[in-house]
């Protein structure tokens, strides 16, 4: 009897065991403790009198509004780039399109398009360019990505008060030049997306517009990333040396890359703006990097390393605990922690990526 | 023919190696006549900023001379610096003393942040300047964690000057009236209209001769020598990481002497920012001198400073005077601050690589001739 | 012969060597918290009721604390003095009804509290300096309508002045 059980113990138990111990090694443990610390965000929400419904709905929200600018972080890291720190230009460009858009006077959902037409010819320039500096620069793009997203943060903060922007919307009213720090959406393209194909089940809501818009550029991507130019990014990014020997050119893919990383931002500034309803300038996109790499960072990624289910994953996690943590923590306590607990989450995923041994020197 | 090449060359090498003072130089010159300030105000400016940046700036010296690059990890120093100050100001401390005693307190809170500092960026050799700043980000949680929700309950403090009416928490900005310019009142003297703080000159004086003194030690060579190459110091018997953390921690406890001298020249502590700024900063003052991610001295430091400074006085009042919006002159010198550092580093990198580049050439005709 | 003691040897000194300097370090930390301490002393020149017995205000004094300028106190004058350490003197001056002036010896005295209130009706009353010296506790004065705890709305507003963000900080 006791040898018959330890039979199965053998044969059935202890490898499942150690499946799953391998399966959460590679899952790695912050990403565990982030997502059960989510779970037990959400077993707790109805105690503290949050209704889980409205939960998802916030969630799922916010979902829809980051994910492209964490699409933006793939194809830097597929082509050996690195995380896409110089997020802020992509931003830029988008933020461009998007006050292009408001000083044409056109209303509604044509306005959405209008926009990312063009914030395109300037992240396609950005881009260009900023892949040319890091093809300079190669082994410490990161930090270089960094500041070259401040600059430029900094030089357009100059630039939005210098620009001649007319539109009544836009400007300081009281000058009448200059741009605002925040300008609303409202009647442009607020909830263009959100507001498509959105289900409402009591207290949940799921806007399918902006899944499927963020579907569809993970689709592109992903078909993209199976082509023959797609397949030459990921060889320059994992094998350097052999795809050098196999004749593609390392300097164009990986400017490709940046070009696709900065155009993907653009755009998903523009998405971010639809459902928040609110342009943030000046200083607004300075930190906006830093969610996008975290996200994608907790949902697997690595600095060398990335696939489209580290981005839904990641983004579907760190955007829980953001919506999450404040009416869960405000309700229990009484004191919202959030801001400082995210903080410290999302960069310390960040840190906890850049210090794994596995990573390429970079 | 020869020397006359040589010598164009070395004029070419001479900009292309300090583009970045130059540019400097060159923007101070055309700002000066336009913002139309008194050369005895720019002078006591100087001297002020100078005296209060100084000791933050040296504090970056270290790191770069062990090969760790620029340490955005200075914040934590500033970090315990400010935590310091906070207790001082909570229990009524004044004057030199209450400074004396922020550095005590200091001291224990650097050391640990910068050996975690150090511990960490041994895990991402390589990539040590992204991996810190990273740090600086991350540690800023914490500390907001310590400062917003822990000081209160948790470490008591009860001063109606530091904590929020709420009860826990310290206020978003404390006036630091009991130390403000104690440092700097001691034994100042005047020259004309220009004050003169005489003993935080002596404090910097004695820094910078610890610095010179250091790079002479055993520990200082041993720091060069990682610098060099860390697989040949490795292989001479240097204990590698010890070195390299240790570089960290020196460089994190003078951060934070750096920022009590700071914040008593200021008189004023941002309890939520003041930390990251200095970093920042700090920073780009040292590459203006014309200091690189891998070398950089004493003299890099003074003149990185008055170049900054000279700048960050003049161009918020060239903007109003040509513009007509002092706006534009704020958002222009955080541009320039942001812009130096991503010049300094993207030069930095072309430099090495060129290098690089040419050594392997070298070595390829050696072998060649060799053949 | 020493050779294989030494290294233990060195290393005991080196320890010792290192605690007695936090020890030390310590020490001072403890000294300057005491001595660099700054307490506020409130002289007070108003009726008071010590043991008991009242005693009204003086009609002119002169106070001295420590080597700090001497200040007049009319009636009902209190005038906060920061002071730093435990232990100061106190000199007062006063005028009988028939203006002479009568210099009391100078008492010695140590702070009770972080804020302190001596009374000088007391101290010219000859009582020891004991009694006249209390801690200060500051009266809240409460206005209906307006609750003390009600000070987030001014940082709101501090927060809001901050338009651009915080970039254009002094340096």
């Amino acid at each position: 009897m006791m040898e018959n059980n330890k039979d199965i113990l053998n044969a059935y138990v202890l490898p499942v065991l150690r499946d799953i111990k391998e399966a959460l090694k590679a899952f790695g443990l912050p990403r565990l403790i982030i997502t059960g610390f989510l779970l037990l965000l959400f077993i707790i929400a109805p105690f503290a009198g949050i209704s889980v419904g409205a939960s998802l709905t916030d969630t799922l929200g916010r979902f829809g509004q980051n994910a492209i600018m964490v699409l933006a972080m793939v194809p830097m890291i597929h082509s050996g780039c690195g995380l896409n720190f110089g997020l802020p230009l992509g931003i830029i460009s988008g933020l461009l399109g998007a006050t292009l858009a408001i000083e044409t006077g056109i209303q509604g959902p044509l306005s959405f398009l209008l926009a990312i037409l063009y914030s395109t010819p300037f992240a396609l320039v950005f881009g260009w360019g900023y892949g040319k500096l890091l093809n300079k620069v190669k082994g410490s793009e990161m930090m270089i990505a960094t500041y070259v997203g401040f600059s430029s943060v900094a030089f357009m903060s100059i630039m939005w008060l210098i620009l001649p922007y007319k539109s009544p919307t836009m400007v300081w009213g009281y000058t009448g030049e200059g741009l605002r720090t925040t300008i609303s959406t409202e009647g442009f393209y607020y909830h263009v997306l959100r507001d498509t194909l959105s289900l409402r089940i009591g207290s949940l809501s799921i806007s399918f517009g902006e899944i499927l818009f963020f579907a569809l550029f993970a689709f592109i991507i992903w078909a993209f990333l199976h082509t023959k130019t797609g397949t030459a990014m990921t060889a320059v990014g994992s094998n350097p040396v052999f795809a050098r020997a196999s004749g593609i050119s390392i300097d164009r893919q990986r400017t490709l890359s940046v070009i696709m990383s900065t155009w993907l931002g653009a755009l998903g500034i523009l998405c971010y703006q639809q459902g928040y309803g609110f342009i943030q300038l000046y200083q607004g996109p300075m930190y906006m990097a830093m969610p996008a790499v975290s996200a994608i960072l907790i949902g697997g990624a690595s600095v060398n390393k990335a696939t489209i289910t580290n981005v839904v994953i990641g983004t579907i996690l760190y955007q829980g605990i953001v919506s999450m943590t404040p009416s869960v923590m405000n309700s229990l306590i009484h004191t919202d922690m959030s801001e400082v607990l995210r903080i410290i989450v999302s960069n310390g995923m960040i840190l906890y990526a850049l210090t794994r041994k596995s990573g390429a020197s970079r | 023919m020869n020397k006359k090449m040589n010598r164009k060359f070395d004029t070419k090498d001479f900009i292309a190696n300090n583009i970045v003072p130059i540019i400097f130089v060159v923007l101070c010159i055309v700002c000066y006549p336009i913002a139309g300030y008194s050369p005895e105000y720019l002078i006591d400016q100087i001297i002020t900023r100078l005296v209060r940046n100084s000791f933050l700036v040296l504090s970056l010296l270290i790191p770069i001379m062990a090969g760790m690059g620029l340490n955005f990890g200075m914040t934590l120093g500033a970090m315990a610096g400010q935590i310091g100050i906070v207790f001082i100001t909570a229990w009524n401390i004044v004057g030199i003393p209450g400074l004396l005693l922020a550095a005590i307190i200091a001291t224990p809170i650097a050391i640990i942040l910068g050996w975690f500092c150090g511990k960490m960026l041994n895990m991402a050799k390589g990539r040590e300047m992204i991996t810190s700043y990273m740090i600086s980000f991350f540690m800023n949680g914490v500390y907001q964690l310590v400062v917003l929700y822990g000081m209160g309950p948790v470490i008591p403090l009860h001063s109606d000057q530091v904590i929020l009416p709420r009860g826990y928490g310290v206020r978003n900005t404390i006036d630091l009236i009991n130390v403000r310019r104690s440092i700097d009142n001691f034994l100042q003297f005047n020259i004309g209209p220009v004050r003169i703080p005489l003993l935080t000159i002596i404090l910097i004086a004695l820094l910078c001769v610890v610095i010179i003194w250091f790079r002479k030690t055993k520990l200082g060579q041993d720091m060069r020598a990682v610098g060099q190459d860390m697989e040949v110091a490795r292989e001479a018997g240097i204990k590698v990481e010890r070195t390299r953390i240790l570089s960290i921690v020196i460089s994190t406890v003078f951060a934070a002497y750096g920022m009590i001298i700071y914040l008593s020249n200021m008189g004023t502590l941002n309890t939520y920012n003041s930390h990251s700024q200095i970093g920042m900063f700090s920073i780009a003052a040292l590459l203006v001198g014309g200091a690189s991610v891998s070398r950089a001295s004493i003299k890099n430091v003074f003149l990185g400073i008055v170049l900054f400074h000279l700048m960050f006085i003049l161009t918020p009042q060239a903007g109003k005077n040509l513009i007509g919006q002092a706006q534009i002159g704020e958002f222009f010198r955080v541009f320039v601050s942001y812009g130096v550092i991503t010049l300094s580093l993207v030069l930095y990198e072309i430099r090495t690589r060129r290098e690089k580049a040419e050594s392997a050439k070298v070595l390829a005709n050696a072998q060649e001739a060799k053949a | 012969m020493i050779k294989g003691k030494s290294a233990k040897e060195i290393f005991d000194i080196r320890f010792f060597v290192r605690l007695g300097c936090i020890l030390i370090i310590i020490a001072l930390a403890i000294f300057l918290y005491f001595y660099g301490k700054q307490r506020t002393l409130y002289v007070d020149n108003w009726s008071t009721e010590i043991n008991g017995v009242s005693y009204r205000y003086a009609d002119w004094a002169e106070a001295q604390v420590d080597d700090l300028a001497a200040s007049e106190y009319n009636p009902r004058v209190r005038r906060g003095i920061p002071l730093r350490g435990r232990t100061h003197t106190i000199t007062v001056t006063t005028e009988d009804d028939n203006f002479n002036l009568i210099e009391l010896d100078p008492v010695e005295f140590r702070l009770p509290a972080d804020q302190s209130i001596i009374s000088l009706p007391g101290l010219i009353a000859g009582l020891p300096v004991e009694d006249c010296i209390k801690e200060f506790i500051p009266e809240v004065v409460e206005i209906p309508g307006v609750s003390a705890t009600d000070t987030s709305g001014g940082e709101e507003a501090a927060a809001e002045e901050d338009l651009f963000g915080d970039m254009s900080m002094d340096f």
